[in-house]
């Protein structure tokens, strides 16, 4: 498996796709607190404004921002990883000259894993590069502390596992269909329509708010948010962790009985 | 346009494959018409409609087995069987003697081919798409990249991006493609689909000496007479069935005639005059002119009589059988059908 997963990386690392959405990132983040350093200097409130954009707050500015954009980011990359491959015709030839199956959507899965970690770890860093620049700008200090490194890996690292499941729901589906559209379109419209549905729901009865519990959305906010204003607990992010880990596990165990048994005769 | 290269290139390309097919099958090194890929019964249903039904053959290393079939024929479905990419309904495929569901790894390990249209990742370069192939099969340098594309002449175009490349380049790069890992078996479809007839014969020029330098070579192609040239032996199927096999010359043996051009209005006499003759076994009229079945070197006897009859033909001359004729007269009433 090693092979194909260095070809995967080296096929990534090649693509402009890669990098576009990574620049997506940086350039919002850069964006947002660029609108809210000009915000604070030019408006009545900017004394809270000013607040806004220290380090310490980011995960109710910046990071909120990356929250909302990055699962969409994942989504597009995750199914492109196979989804692509279809569309190119480049399956076949790709699976016949892997060992097995199993080791190539491997690959693919830890592919998958590697950028999201990537992604967030870009995402986070730049989010708080833009926020010490911004706080200095406005006069105010960075808001650093000893602690500020690990905490950037720590909220790296709760993004990454943040984004999985809508990612892995996306490659699953990408590789079921057949097709690169299909996986975007349902892993953002499961993404966006989830917690839509099941908040409605729950209005309506006390069983859909337990359901609600479950889900990707509501584990996601929480993971997402803490630190913020979320007054959770860090018990309950660990345990909001593991609900996202099993969806994810759930969608990278069906993948493969599914893709073994298949016959592949196109793409 | 250069040949493709040197006997040397290829040379330099290729240690001796044979030696390992033929370890397998428990014979010496060195015997190289060791059965390298064999399949049995191979059988495909798919939705209850069978697309290739009982398919029994071999390639042995060394050899070029031409494989034909009208379109929806079943050569697509068979050649997914051998690269593990369709699950057969029934039968083995056998690579290297080692049943190839029992060990998938057996087409990484011993097979390269281009299926149907080769296709590449359209954003990368030519070469980084043989490295990104290269990564995947491991053990494969960067000199042998290098060496590869200056056998399919494509070393100073392989830095463009592949969404540019003409059909002829990409089919010249799917064969390199092929070539990365020193298969024992080549499994080329349609290899010279979209070359201008310079490059259809280069590749013509690398098949046979890709058997003789030991790898066994499985073509599929619609192009009969590229097929005839190249080809030790030709299996023919139709509907699914393996309908002929055997050495090109087998095949053709047998099918000849000698055609004969008589002066207008001549051609009843000539063939009361012919049909007279004891080895004439069968003959044929068109007009003025007459197909007549007998003995190769029948010629001169047939001319003979006519002229003692006072006919004077325009022309006489011995037509052999061609794959083309053959395989036409085999698959005929093979009605249009989607290539499965």
């Amino acid at each position: 498996m090693e092979g194909l997963l260095r070809s995967e990386v080296f096929r990534a690392r090649k693509r402009a796709q890669t990098w576009m959405l990574v620049a997506i990132v940086v350039a919002i983040e850069i964006l947002f607190y660029v609108g809210m350093t000009i915000a604070q200097a030019v408006r009545e409130d900017g004394e809270s404004l000013r607040e806004s954009l220290r380090v310490a707050t980011i995960e109710d500015n910046g990071l909120a921002l990356f929250g909302l954009i990055g699962p969409i980011l994942a989504v597009v990359f995750a199914s492109s990883l196979i989804g692509s491959e279809f569309g190119w015709n480049t399956l076949r030839p790709v699976l016949a000259r892997a060992r097995t199956r199993a080791a190539l959507l491997s690959a693919k899965w830890l592919t998958m894993a590697l950028y999201l970690a990537v992604l967030a770890v870009v995402g986070v860093l730049v989010t708080m590069i833009a926020a010490t620049i911004s706080s200095l700008v406005a006069g105010e200090g960075a808001g650093w502390s000893p602690s500020t490194v690990v905490d950037w890996v720590v909220i790296s690292g709760r993004f990454a596992l943040g984004f999985l499941p809508l990612a892995a729901l996306a490659l699953f589906v990408a590789l079921i269909t057949r097709s690169n559209a299909a996986g975007i379109a349902i892993g953002v419209a499961y993404g966006l329509v989830e917690p839509t549905v099941l908040a409605l729901l729950g209005l309506l009865s006390d069983v859909f708010e337990t359901i609600n519990k479950g889900t990707i959305s509501w584990h996601t906010g929480r993971l997402l948010t803490l630190g913020g204003e979320n007054d959770i607990t860090v018990n309950d992010a660990w345990v909001s962790a593991g609900v996202l880990a099993l969806w994810t596990v759930l969608f990278v165990a069906l993948s493969y009985p599914l893709f073994n048994r298949r016959d592949v005769t196109s793409g | 346009m250069n040949a493709i290269s040197s006997q040397s290139t290829l040379d330099t390309l290729n240690p001796k494959v044979a030696g390992a097919a033929a370890a397998a099958n428990g014979q010496p090194p060195g015997h190289d018409r060791a059965v390298v890929l064999e399949t049995h019964d191979l059988t495909k249903s798919f939705g209850g409609v069978t697309v290739v039904d009982g398919l029994s053959f071999t390639v042995r290393a060394g050899e070029v087995l031409g494989f034909l079939g009208p379109n929806g024929a079943g050569k697509s479905t068979t050649v997914g069987m051998i690269l593990g990419l369709i699950r057969p309904t029934r039968g083995t495929v056998t690579i290297a003697g080692q049943n190839l569901a029992a060990k998938p790894a057996l087409v990484a390990e011993h097979v390269g081919a281009i299926i149907e249209n080769p296709a590449f990742y359209p954003y990368l370069t030519g070469r980084d798409n043989l490295r990104a192939l290269a990564l995947m099969s491991g053990g494969v340098d960067e000199t042998r990249i290098e060496s590869l594309l200056r056998l399919v002449n494509m070393a100073d175009r392989a830095d463009r991006p592949y969404k540019t490349f003409s059909l002829g380049m990409k089919q010249r790069l799917g064969i390199a493609a092929t070539l990365l890992t020193n298969p024992a078996i080549v499994i080329l479809d349609e290899p010279t689909n979209g070359l201008d007839p310079a490059g259809q014969r280069e590749i013509r020029d690398v098949i046979p000496r890709l058997a003789a330098e030991g790898h066994a070579v499985l073509l599929a192609s619609h192009l009969l007479h590229e097929v005839e040239q190249v080809s030790d032996r030709v299996a023919i199927i139709r509907r699914g069935q393996l309908i002929r096999e055997g050495s090109v010359d087998d095949l053709l043996r047998g099918g000849s005639y000698v055609e004969v051009r008589v002066p207008t209005g001549e051609a009843p006499s000539a063939l009361r005059t012919l049909g007279r003759l004891p080895f004439i076994e069968r003959i044929d009229a068109e007009r003025d002119t007459l197909r007549i079945v007998a003995p190769d070197d029948a010629g001169e006897a047939i001319n003979r009589a006519l002229v003692a009859q006072g006919i004077y033909a325009g022309g006489i001359a011995l037509q052999r059988q061609t794959l083309e004729n053959l395989f036409l007269d085999l698959t005929e009433d093979e009605a249009p059908a989607n290539a499965a």
